[in-house]
């Protein structure tokens, strides 16, 4: 376990009997765009380290201090493993889009933990966007009321920085949906959107930007971002996905780069765990 | 192995995920069944044991004596016992066919009761056994009881009547085949007479009579021959002489008369006077005395008296004997050629009169054997009919008897039960089964493989503790009311078979 993930399991120790929502710290000063890296940076970091890390009491979160699910949290930490793999070539492919064929599948608990897990790594920040404008949910999971979001982003022309989250979990900022809305295809097929992707893609270079988006089969939401991003993680859910569905919803994700799929929920775990991916 | 162990995985996963739908179809599909099987109306069961009963007579009697054989009555054994002249002659004994309203009624029963009887026969141990099973035991005991008996009984009357039968229609045919060889031997005598003795001696003989009348036929043409010849000469010689002749002149008659007594004289000196020639002698004098005073021829003056030629007369009646043999030997001769015909067509015969009698005699010997054979027969019906009144052959004797009985015998509701458990549990397994065949959703990650997708990651079910902790003491609950259903259910089996043992 790493220096950073100690001190974030020691605060959320110290906050376990102060389970109720804290006030949304704003990420606006970790946000705040640094030209030079090395000192830089490790002061950032320590002030992203300073921020309240936010009181999470839903079982199924990975984060530091959870002790429910040490399966899942290693899946987890395999899965961040190969997206780190997949993503550092010659390009940096920072910009990953979590979705499935239908609802319930786990896209926001994949979208979170895996934001969670890398978020606790020292040479990466991480923004996980919801995109979800339909029903959103990622606020629930980290139980956190935020007025604004990304909704409010596109709508309204709200700047980024204000509607960002620090969470306190490693170096993980979120950006919340901010409501539903009556039009997601259109607000996220905008330009605004492209415009706030472009932003936070770039603004860090070390930076992954996870996107939790609805269901892609019934909805053209993920279709439309699925075109931005760098690379597309699918979650299929056991005992929920239909094969029709799975090929309807990678259908409509062609022109996207499928990394791979993440097998949820799984009740057995057949051979003991072991996987050979490779 | 590995294969072998996915699948199993698979399965337990299957039937995890579906524990409540299995438990509860399995339970209910159990207690519908049980339900109907204890609404199931009570049967009770009679039977019957009958042992066939064999007598040591019998196999002394072996060879002597036929008995009726029992191997074919057990053959048809269930056949005749549940016959429809046995069945009716039961319900009438037990006055169960009052109550019926028709004859359409009275068959529907007789049926019916063909179908619930049961006979078991074992031809090892010599036995059968009678079993009837109805909803109520008393009908079921006297009904068993009363076919059992009616059918020995039956039995017993058949056999004996079979073999008096038997000696009666020995009886009839040995007086027929008896008729039948006298009508043969007859037949034979008659066609024996009618050919006369040459049917006996064959051709032989009758080519030898061929032969010596031929020869006779011969001989008789050359002495007929002979005897024309002579014949002819005679006519010739007959013309030639004269048929009278002058006895004598006036001058000789008195001579004459001398010379012939003269001869009387010398001739008596031998003879009586009956002798034949001394009476004509006497008769010639008588008249040339009378021709005295009687005729005399005068021819120029002269007087002769003329008297037939002797030598004339000889000749003639030489003619006449040569003429009387011809026609004598001419008869004769046709009466051969006549019978040489009659023995030509004998011989013609003789082939096809052979033929007919060894027919005759074929058929004659057929009729002796079948008579004969049946005279052995009718010796061994006399010892079989003597058995029979002595009541000495093989016979049905009842060993066990139908008796009352409590306790019901379907439906086996132990075995019910259990039926009841394996098709509850089928049923939930089934139903499991189908809805995961119907289902098709991803259960496994080879599936997610086999669509040719990167499987990133496996990531296995998270647990809330609290929930999980519900979901336990829900699971409990669950587990513990199917549990205790379920003992509910195995001590019902177990009360069961304990009922049953007792």
């Amino acid at each position: 376990m790493s220096r950073i993930e100690q001190a974030l399991e020691k605060a959320a120790r110290q906050r376990e009997h102060n389970p109720e929502f804290i006030p949304v710290p704003s990420a606006e000063a970790a946000s705040a765009p640094s030209a030079e890296r090395g000192n830089g940076h490790r002061e950032r970091d320590a002030a992203l380290l300073l921020a309240n890390p936010l009181p999470v009491s839903s079982p199924f979160l990975v984060a530091p201090g959870n002790k429910n699910n040490p399966a899942a949290a290693e899946e987890y930490r395999k899965l961040k493993s190969l997206v780190l793999r997949l993503t550092r070539g010659e390009r940096f492919l920072n910009t990953l889009l979590i979705t499935s064929a239908g609802s319930n599948e786990g896209k926001t608990l994949t979208a979170l933990n895996l934001a969670i897990v890398l978020a606790q790594e020292y040479d990466h920040s991480v923004v996980l966007i919801d995109a979800d404008l339909r029903r959103p949910s990622v606020h629930r999971y980290l139980g956190i009321k935020p007025e604004v979001g990304l909704a409010q982003c596109l709508q309204d022309h709200l700047p980024v920085a204000r509607a960002l989250v620090k969470t306190g979990l490693g170096r993980l900022v979120v950006l919340p949906a901010g409501g539903v809305v009556a039009d997601p295809v259109e607000l996220l097929s905008s330009a605004r959107m492209k415009d706030i992707l472009r932003e936070l893609k770039s603004r860090y270079p070390d930076r992954y930007v996870i996107i939790d988006t609805p269901p892609s089969a019934p909805f053209a939401d993920a279709q439309m971002l699925g075109q931005v991003v760098d690379g597309v993680l699918f979650v299929v859910r056991e005992g929920v996905a239909r094969t029709n569905d799975i090929r309807e919803g990678l259908g409509s994700l062609k022109d996207a780069n499928l990394l791979g799929v993440v097998y949820n929920d799984v009740s057995f775990t057949p051979g003991n765990g072991r996987y050979y991916y490779y | 192995m590995e294969k072998q162990a996915n699948e199993f995985s698979k399965y337990l996963k299957i039937f995890y995920r579906r524990r409540f739908l299995f438990l509860t179809v399995s339970l209910l599909v159990m207690t519908l069944a049980i339900a109907w099987c204890y609404r199931l109306p009570k049967q009770y069961q009679a039977a019957s044991t009958v042992f066939i009963e064999k007598s040591i007579i019998d196999e002394l009697v072996k060879g002597i004596a036929v008995t009726p054989s029992q191997d074919s009555h057990i053959q048809v054994l269930s056949y005749d016992m549940l016959s429809r002249d046995v069945l009716s002659k039961v319900l009438k004994e037990m006055d169960a066919d009052t109550p019926l309203a028709n004859d359409t009624a009275f068959q529907n029963l007789v049926d019916d009761l063909q179908k619930r009887t049961e006979i078991t026969i074992k031809g090892k141990e010599g036995l059968f056994i009678v079993s009837f099973k109805d909803k109520n035991p008393k009908f079921a005991q006297d009904y068993v009881n009363t076919l059992v008996r009616t059918y020995v009984e039956q039995n017993i009357a058949g056999k004996r009547e079979e073999t008096f039968g038997a000696n009666r229609f020995l009886d009839e045919q040995l007086a027929h085949f008896k008729g039948k060889l006298d009508q043969a031997e007859d037949a034979i005598i008659g066609f024996r007479k009618s050919q006369g003795v040459f049917l006996a001696n064959g051709e032989q003989p009758i080519i030898a009579d061929l032969q010596r009348y031929a020869a006779e036929v011969e001989s008789l043409t050359l002495t007929v021959e002979t005897l024309r010849a002579k014949q002819a000469r005679l006519k010739t010689q007959l013309r030639s002489v004269e048929p009278k002749v002058a006895v004598f002149s006036e001058g000789q008659k008195e001579d004459r008369i001398i010379r012939l007594e003269q001869r009387i004289g010398q001739l008596l000196l031998t003879y009586t006077e009956n002798y034949p020639e001394v009476v004509r002698l006497k008769a010639e004098i008588e008249m040339l005395k009378r021709q005295e005073g009687k005729g005399w021829e005068s021819t120029a003056g002269e007087v002769a008296m003329f008297t037939p030629n002797p030598m004339h007369q000889d000749l003639q009646q030489n003619l006449f004997d040569i003429e009387a043999e011809i026609s004598s030997l001419e008869a004769r001769r046709a009466r051969l050629l006549s019978l040489a015909e009659t023995r030509k067509r004998e011989l013609q015969e003789v082939p096809e009169n052979k033929k007919t009698l060894a027919v005759l005699e074929q058929e004659r010997d057929s009729h002796r054997r079948v008579f004969e054979q049946l005279l052995l027969r009718k010796g061994q019906t006399e010892v079989s009919k003597q058995m029979e009144i002595g009541n000495k052959t093989a016979t049905f004797r009842i060993i066990d008897p139908a008796i009352l009985t409590s306790r019901p015998v379907s439906p086996d509701m132990a075995r019910m039960i259990l039926l009841a458990i394996a098709a509850g549990l089928g049923a939930g397994a089934g139903l499991v089964l189908l809805l995961e065949n119907l289902n098709a959703s991803i259960c496994q990650v080879q599936q997610l493989r086999d669509l040719g997708l990167e499987v990133c990651a496996i990531i296995p079910s998270m647990v809330d503790p609290a929930l999980v902790a519900r979901n336990r003491r829900r699971n409990l609950l669950a587990y513990g009311v199917s549990g205790l259903y379920f003992s509910g259910i195995l001590g019902l089996l177990a009360y069961e078979v304990l009922k049953g043992m007792v």
